[in-house]
């Protein structure tokens, strides 16, 4: 995804080249608070929810302010309280355009990455646009 | 499925090859119940006519589905054409069953080096993209990725063995088997299980070596690896098939390291003045334990560039140790390093943690190396070591960089990679080839670290540093963004 490449041919490329196959996660029985701790401590704007070893959701920074924060829920709740069930999901395979159609039909800006069905990652809009970023720092670097 | 791996065969007249012992392991083949057999290069010994002649009579014995593929030797005096005659195909992809092969020719004509130019590494890519949905993937290619322990100077690794060694780690793949140096060896990376099977029936073997093959027998959990010697010494490995990326459980924090290299303190325009000052203000925020300086700190090993550094240097206020690059002790850096930094061979230890450092440039050469006798006492001093969390650092790579080529690699690269894995060392930190990589290899994490403030830097999330995490239960590697502080996570693994 250099300054080089056409857009369309971004939008090709399969996600796979370029996500890390891990994913941050907390059990679906911990705190709110110990959920936002997470967050703060990796310093990320999501967080797989976990029954054992399987993902069975997503919190995001949006949920704490949506669901916890603005509805007045206690931080000692479980955070299954306020995930959201069933993530989407893309295949590893997928090109970047479909992650892209999936972030704007459901008005979201994380989606989950699955290989051979299990949730091996998490792909984030922020993450497209940090590739990007690179390319500015020549304009602003001294 | 069972998968019966050989290589090298060498066939020629006289006694460099050894025909019986070729007969013995095509006899073996057809008296198993294998599913498919690999052949991964070298057939002959020189390309010639008549070797390809005695080559492809024997091949032609084995009754199962069989994959043969070119190996340097089968390169000289224009061979490669007789391999498409003899043999088959220099590239191609077979499906079998459960699995597909995806075999391409690294062979560079009349050159020992081996490369996947262009063309065929789109070849690769592509068939792996094709076949993602394949239950078990193979890929076959003679030269090996990774280096080989007892192969003396490692010279010969894929030129671009970084980016393929990407490629193969992204796609999920299976097993990776090669040829190419004559020493069986076999390395699993997170799920991916690298096979080189040792030559069948060359009478040039490493350290008085015999012949070996290797079988592999792969179920829905389990790759079942058996390195096999010709003496009937058996060495088997297994090793789980998924590896675990959802963690749930960290454990409180025990330490934290920023890992940085390449700083490149100069007065020259490569030294990338603002990256530094973002990444300094960037550094105090994590509030670190301790910095790790992989190398290259100066741009050269002259009074003023390090005078600059120790300027630059005493804004990051936190303890530091330091392992140099070559830059850093040519010219008068030879005295100016131990002068400014102290020892070569630099050293943290608390209670619970060891991070040992090794010093692998060599005074105005671009060759790493650590040496027979260095390698003896590092591995010494690790074993004796009580910690429980024992890590080495060390500028040059111990394992291939994408982007990079095979200069960054440590000359011996393939005996401290084995030794270290053997060793179960928790963490190896390293600081070449200008672009962050960060695996697991058997329990070992390996770890590079990308320029955080030269202009030289091969990353598209640009200049960076990492931060290492050691959680209770996991180790965590994040890439930080020297500009914007970014994050990007590098890796988690369990720790053991």
């Amino acid at each position: 995804m250099n300054n080089q490449t056409q857009p369309s041919e971004k939008l090709n490329v399969p996600i796979r080249q370029f996500i890390t196959k891990r994913l941050i996660g907390i059990n679906k029985n911990a705190s709110i608070q110990e959920s936002a701790a997470r967050m703060a401590e990796f310093r990320i704007s999501s967080l797989g929810i976990l029954d054992e070893s399987s993902v069975i959701g997503i919190i995001t920074d949006t949920d704490l302010k949506k669901k916890a924060l603005a509805e007045g829920k206690s931080s000692n709740n479980p955070v299954h309280e306020i995930m959201t069930p069933d993530p989407v999901t893309a295949d590893i395979s997928s090109p970047v355009r479909n992650v892209l159609e999936l972030m704007s039909k459901y008005k979201i800006k994380h989606v989950f990455v699955t290989e051979t069905g299990e949730v091996v990652g998490v792909i984030t809009r922020k993450e497209l646009k940090d590739l990007d970023l690179q390319s500015m720092e020549t304009y602003i670097a001294r | 499925m069972k998968i019966f791996h050989f290589s090298d065969i060498h066939a020629t007249r006289g006694n460099k090859f050894r025909k019986d012992n070729l007969e013995f392991i095509i006899n073996e083949i057809n008296r198993g119940d294998f599913d498919l057999a690999i052949f991964t290069g070298d057939a002959t010994n020189e390309g010639q006519r008549h070797e390809y002649e005695i080559a492809a009579n024997m091949l032609e014995k084995i009754e199962c589905p069989l994959v043969s593929i070119p190996g340097n030797h089968d390169a000289r005096s224009g061979g490669i054409k007789l391999f498409e005659k003899y043999i088959g195909p220099q590239n191609g992809v077979l499906e079998c069953g459960d699995a597909v092969v995806i075999y391409v020719n690294s062979s560079v004509g009349d050159s020992n080096d081996g490369r996947i130019g262009r063309g065929k590494f789109n070849i690769l890519k592509k068939a792996l993209n094709k076949y993602s949905e394949k239950p078990i993937k193979i890929v076959a290619i003679h030269h090996h990725i990774l280096p080989i322990p007892m192969s003396g100077r490692e010279r010969n690794v894929l030129a671009n063995a970084g980016d393929v060694f990407d490629l193969i780690q992204r796609a999920d793949v299976d097993l990776v088997v090669s040829g190419h140096r004559h020493y069986p060896n076999v390395y699993d990376v997170e799920g991916t299980v690298y096979i080189n099977a040792g030559t069948a029936s060359s009478a040039k073997t490493r350290y008085g070596d015999v012949n070996s093959y290797c079988t592999i027998d792969i179920d829905e959990n389990k790759k079942d690896v058996t390195i096999k010697r010709l003496n009937g010494e058996d060495t088997r490995r297994k090793y789980d098939r998924k590896i675990k990326c959802a963690f749930s459980d960290f454990g409180d924090r025990e330490f934290r390291a920023i890992h940085l290299s390449n700083t490149y303190f100069s007065q020259s325009q490569s030294f990338l003045s603002q990256h530094y000052e973002e990444a300094v203000k960037s550094i105090k925020t994590f509030d670190p334990d301790l910095l790790i300086h992989c190398g290259g700190i100066v741009k050269e090993g002259t009074p003023g560039d390090y005078k600059f550094a120790m300027h630059e240097i005493n804004k990051l206020e936190f303890p530091i140790i330091f392992t140099p690059a070559a830059r850093d002790i040519n010219y008068l850096g030879y005295h100016l390093f131990n002068q400014n930094f102290g020892d070569l061979d630099q050293q943290y230890t608390n209670d619970d943690i060891l991070i040992q450092g090794i010093s692998t440039p060599q005074y105005d050469s671009s060759i790493g190396v650590v040496g027979e006798t260095e390698r003896n006492d590092l591995l010494k001093g690790l074993t004796n070591a009580p910690h429980k969390f024992r890590s080495v650092f060390l500028h040059h790579n111990i394992i291939p960089i994408p982007h990079s080529r095979e200069k960054g690699l440590l000359e011996d690269a393939g005996d401290l990679l084995r030794e270290l894995v053997d060793e179960e060392i928790d963490l190896v930190l390293t600081g070449t080839s200008y672009h962050p990589y960060a695996t697991r290899v058997g329990k070992t994490v390996i770890v590079n670290a990308n320029s955080v403030s030269s202009a030289y830097q091969r990353s598209r999330f640009g200049n960076s540093f990492n931060l290492i995490d050691i959680y209770e239960k996991a180790i965590v590697v994040s890439e930080i963004n020297s500009f914007w502080g970014t994050r990007k996570l590098l890796g988690i693994w369990e720790r053991r």
